[in-house]
């Protein structure tokens, strides 16, 4: 127990210079805990006490252990199968896009700041900031191309209503679109923010050497905010099969146009809402769950994100 | 050892900082105070259920308005079953549909109001219009207000281009190709979700969702009343003279200001809520007249698309009294019923509601004879499901996806019944 | 490089940046200029007409002609809920972070691991097991409910997490230990004053999901007059049929202007943190700089 290598893969092990903080003290072990000790209280109360309690509720129907009866009926609803082809499709449309545009905003908004950045910034931020029910009444004027500034590039694309960009293949496009506007934002903003924090020595340094912006970008800024992209894939990976908020707002302007159960999340919260069954909500959440946690593990894994060490 | 003094340093340090927390709370009140009737309405419903709580100054109410969101009532509801607490003992319902879910046994909140509300006063609510609560013979809510469709038509538009108001479903079918021929764009109607659905199949008989019981539902697509509807839109469809737009598109907008919706069958609501506000089509030309009739009939029976219920809670113990006579005021006092917005389901307040409607300028004539015989003539059946999210919707997905595409709309009804059944059966029903 | 080839990569940057400042720009131009018009004129005029700014104040006074002004009630709520949660998260996140980046110990891993599992846990998950949890003691329904799980916040662990890991030198934590400085000391007068940029992230998107956030208050809260700003506009739009006019019927005069404007007094604190996290961003960052 008192092991002070943790659970660490060898090849991230092999590179943790730290020494100092070999040498275990009892002030160090109290001041640790002392500083992250609320938080991990919280993190007790807040966060595992109800997902254990819902992988409890998961194993219970109609109040006695029912075994895998709602994983099972979960997994026989016929809407889950649309519902994961749905999300699948719009992953595949959506995380592609939204990562390059927020890493070619971040890095062509830090090869040269200007006093436009921050401006700059604020506005890629701005569509993110627009939820709600005003949300659901601004993009169904957006996919309008009646009353859209955006109406004469929907009219190219062959949409004449609403209803035509809401049905059909072109809804998961259009929520694709509306899921990278509201969603960039926020990252540009942590990833330019770690971009400036980046010590000035080495940039310089390899400005002296000559380097392109493009081999800068590419070769030295790049790997030292990999754990940032690293983060920025796993929170979008995770948010996007979980994507919940565009359709919902979406159907909120057009009701009845979209399923009520377009995405796996939105079945989840069918069940636990109109449903009442929180067994089966408790089910399939903890199946999102696990599919998040597989794809944060390999990205864990890949970026060696959890090192203490500092470049 | 140490770790284990650091660790309950931080743990009461934590503890201390939460309570802290704690002892500041109660600045809102728990909901279930002994004694004191919880009322939730929506907004529209909150002046009335003040004026209530006014006139009875003896009794403890509380009024809540609550947001008239799919799925929060029963949300609420499935939580106080778990606490046993907190329980509404009255609730306004903006889809009645979710009292399907209030009165099952999974829920079993709503309260049968058979020995509560006279069997007199029932009978005053549009015939069949309770249908809606009716579970298995047990009434378990009452209508506030209803939604039957009628044909709404641009009275100024009709004459203008030399058409008769339609009759039959035969008559409005040649009107409408005669139309979209003519006046290319102009549309008769729109099959959208529960519009297309509710109107045409509702008005039909169709039984895409006659509850038979909270646990058996009979639906069965291959009858001549849903056969018949798919026939008469199959033309339509191809010529354009239905829309597969849905109303609330703002391009319907665009329809309206460029004269092209003809006729559009659709609810008593229409008249107020979306003519003017919505399709921009201005004073003086809009007029109702009673749904065409199927053949071999010659009552216009009218579908449904909306209004809403009371439910009276089955937790209201000794305030059960108090909570009926609530609701059957809300639903019957003919002076209130008659300030509403919306079509009264209690036919002496429609009768006065009507009063006004009849002289409302914005109609080339009274709407009211036509709204009055759809009123009458709902058509039975039409029931509440757990399911009418997904009857919308795969409605969209095989009828209205076939109708746009041009596609055999009878063949379309298969499909649309094979995803009733696994709605249904997702709902916990039986399909009969 | 030529001045050419220079001028010409400055030209494609900017028009790459100022076309993605249109596309994300676009909406909320729309929304701005959205209460200045008509119901009529928004779906028949041109996109991006203007009305009159006299109808901005008109669409203000149907909005507060609704149950009496109750829009600044939660407005106040609001406040009151992102303040307080957002207080309560960064003193969590903020130590933890440091911890979590700088101290190996025993469980860092597990917590870790543990931040990411729970930041990933869908809502739907969590209705049942927070309600039960918050009225078991006695709390559903107050504003607790609200404030105490939400000043949970494992995003911003991980970002003072990325940012102390990023950012803080071990040699300098090393050097102030050589000169006897206790750990907590350390977190105090070394790690504190290098984290402000972590701080404002961390407020700024903290006060962003308390802000926005819905699930939770449409779960905890049962009572119209303790609703967050979010779920009271969510009911008012709704009721009136402002948004589609087949939800609600009022006889009110909330249309989609009064939305659209309901919108931005909900979105205008936002812009404001923004600018602000923004500023504190940059001189923190200049801080930094001194001294490291």
């Amino acid at each position: 127990m008192r092991t002070l290598t943790p659970t660490r893969p060898p090849a991230v092990e092999t590179v943790s210079p730290a020494a100092p903080r070999r040498v275990k003290r009892r002030g160090r072990t109290v001041a640790t805990w002392l500083l992250v000790g609320p938080y991990a209280l919280f993190l007790a109360a807040f966060g595992l006490a109800p997902a254990g309690y819902a992988l409890w509720t998961s194993f219970v129907h109609d109040g006695s252990f029912s075994g895998g009866r709602n994983w099972t009926a979960v997994f026989d609803d016929y809407r889950l199968g649309e519902a994961a082809g749905n999300v699948t499709t719009y992953l595949l449309l959506w995380l592609p896009v939204l990562l390059l545009t927020v890493l070619s905003l971040a890095f062509t908004l830090h090869a040269r700041p200007g006093r436009a950045t921050g401006a700059l910034q604020l506005v890629y931020y701005l569509p993110g900031a627009v939820t709600g029910s005003a949300a659901a009444l601004l993009w169904l004027f957006m996919v309008s191309p009646d009353s859209s500034p955006f109406g004469p590039l929907l009219r190219l694309m062959d949409v004449k209503t609403a209803t035509d960009a809401l049905s059909g293949g072109s809804l998961v496009a259009v929520l694709a679109v509306m899921g990278v506007a509201v969603h960039a934002g926020g990252w540009i903003v942590v990833l330019y923010g770690a971009l400036t924090a980046l010590p000035k020595d080495v940039l310089e340094a390899a400005q002296v050497d000559g380097a392109s912006a493009w081999r800068t970008m590419w070769h030295v800024k790049l790997p030292m905010v990999r754990t940032y992209v690293a983060f920025v894939l796993i929170s979008s990976f995770a948010s996007g099969s979980q994507v919940f908020v565009e359709p919902t707002v979406l159907s909120t302007g057009a009701p009845g146009q979209i399923s009520p159960t377009w995405s796996v999340n939105q079945l989840a919260y069918v069940y636990a809402t109109q449903d009442g069954d929180f067994g089966k909500a408790a089910a399939l959440s903890l199946t999102m769950l696990a599919v998040g946690l597989l794809a944060a593990w390999i990205v864990i894994t890949r970026t060696r994100m959890y090192a203490t060490d500092t470049r | 050892m140490k770790r284990w003094r650091a660790a309950s340093l931080a743990a009461v340090a934590a503890l201390a900082l939460s309570a802290c927390g704690g002892t500041g709370g109660g600045s809102g009140k728990s909901g279930d105070d002994k004694g004191e009737l919880l009322v939730w309405v929506d907004n529209t419903r909150t002046p009335a259920a003040q004026e209530y709580k006014k006139a009875h100054p003896d009794l403890k109410i509380r009024v809540v308005t609550v947001p008239p969101e799919a799925g929060y009532v029963p949300t609420k509801v499935s939580l106080a079953n778990r606490t046993k607490s907190g329980w509404p003992d009255v609730v306004f319902l903006t889809n009645p549909a979710e009292a399907a879910t209030l009165a099952s046994d999974k829920f079993g909140y709503a309260a049968p109001l058979d020995g509560l509300v006279p069997k007199s006063v029932r009978d005053g609510f549009a015939p069949g219009s309770l249908d809606t609560c009716t579970f298995s013979g047990k009434t378990y809510c009452l209508r506030n207000d209803i939604a039957p469709t009628v044909l709404w038509y641009d009275a100024s538009l009709m004459k203008k281009y030399g058409y008769e108001v339609p009759k039959t479903w035969a008559e409005y079918e040649q009107v409408g190709l005669k139309a979209a021929k003519k006046h290319p764009g102009t549309i008769v109607g729109a099959i959208n979700g529960k519009y297309g659905a509710g109107t045409y199949f509702g008005s039909s008989g169709c039984p895409t969702r006659d509850t038979l019981s909270l646990t058996k539902v009979h639906i069965d697509l291959t009858q001549r009343t849903c056969t018949r509807v798919a026939d008469l839109l199959q033309p339509m469809a191809k010529a354009k003279a239905v829309t597969t737009v849905v109303p609330t598109d703002p391009a319907f907008a665009k329809l309206g200001k460029e004269d092209k919706i003809l006729m559009l069958p659709g609810p008593a609501w229409f008249g107020d809520f979306m003519f003017g506000p919505a399709f921009k089509i201005p004073k003086g030309r809009i007029a109702a007249a009673p749904m065409p009739t199927w053949p071999g009939e010659t009552t216009s029976f009218a579908g449904q698309v909306g209004g809403g219920a009371f439910l009276v809670s089955a937790h209201a113990g000794d305030r059960t009294k108090e909570a009926v006579d609530l609701v059957r005021w809300m639903t019957t006092d003919v002076a209130l019923q008659a300030k509403q917005p919306t079509y009264p389901a209690f036919t002496a307040a429609a009768q006065k509601w009507g009063e006004a409607k009849a002289k409302d300028p914005y109609y080339a004539s009274d709407p009211m004879p036509a709204l009055t015989a759809a009123a009458g003539a709902l058509r039975p059946g039409f029931g509440a499901v757990r399911f009418e999210a997904d009857w919308q919707a795969s409605f969209n997905d095989t009828f209205g996806k076939t109708a746009d595409s041009g596609g055999n709309l009878r063949k379309a009804l298969e499909s649309w019944q094979d995803k009733l059944d696994a709605a249904a059966k997702t709902g916990e029903y039986t399909v009969g | 490089m030529t001045d050419a080839m220079t001028a010409l990569s400055r030209g494609a940057r900017a028009l790459f940046l100022l076309g993605a400042a249109a596309f994300f720009g676009l909406p909320l131009l729309w929304l701005l200029l959205a209460p200045t018009r008509t119901a009529d004129d928004l779906t028949t005029g041109s996109p991006l007409g203007f009305g009159s700014l006299g109808r901005v104040g008109d669409a203000w006074a149907h909005l507060m002609s609704y149950n009496d002004g109750e829009i600044t009630l939660w407005i106040g709520n609001s406040v009151v809920y992102a303040a307080a949660s957002v207080a309560l998260a960064l003193l969590l996140c903020v130590p933890a972070g440091y911890v979590l980046a700088k101290h190996d110990f025993a469980g860092r891993r597990t917590l870790l691991t543990l931040s990411i599992v729970t930041m990933i846990l869908p809502p739907a998950a969590l209705v049942l097991p927070l309600y039960l949890e918050m009225s078991a003691v006695n709390l559903a329904g107050t504003i607790w409910a609200v404030i105490l799980p939400l000043s949970f916040y494992p995003f911003g662990v991980y970002l003072a997490f990325l940012h102390f890991q990023a950012n803080l030198p071990d040699s300098l934590l090393d050097a102030a230990r050589v000169d006897g400085a206790s750990e907590l000391r350390l977190f105090w007068s070394v790690a504190l004053p290098l984290a402000r940029p972590a701080i404002a992230l961390i407020a700024f998107f903290g006060f962003v999901r308390c802000w926005t956030d819905f699930f939770l208050p449409f779960v905890m809260l049962s009572d119209d007059r303790t609703f967050t700003l979010q779920l009271g506009l969510m009911s008012l739009l709704q009721s009136t049929g402002a948004v589609n006019n087949s939800s609600g019927f009022a006889d009110l005069d909330i249309h989609q202007p009064e939305a659209a404007l309901a919108g931005l007094v909900a979105c205008a604190p936002l812009m404001i943190g923004f600018v602000l996290a923004q500023r504190f961003l940059r001189t923190g960052l200049l801080a930094g700089a001194e001294k490291g």
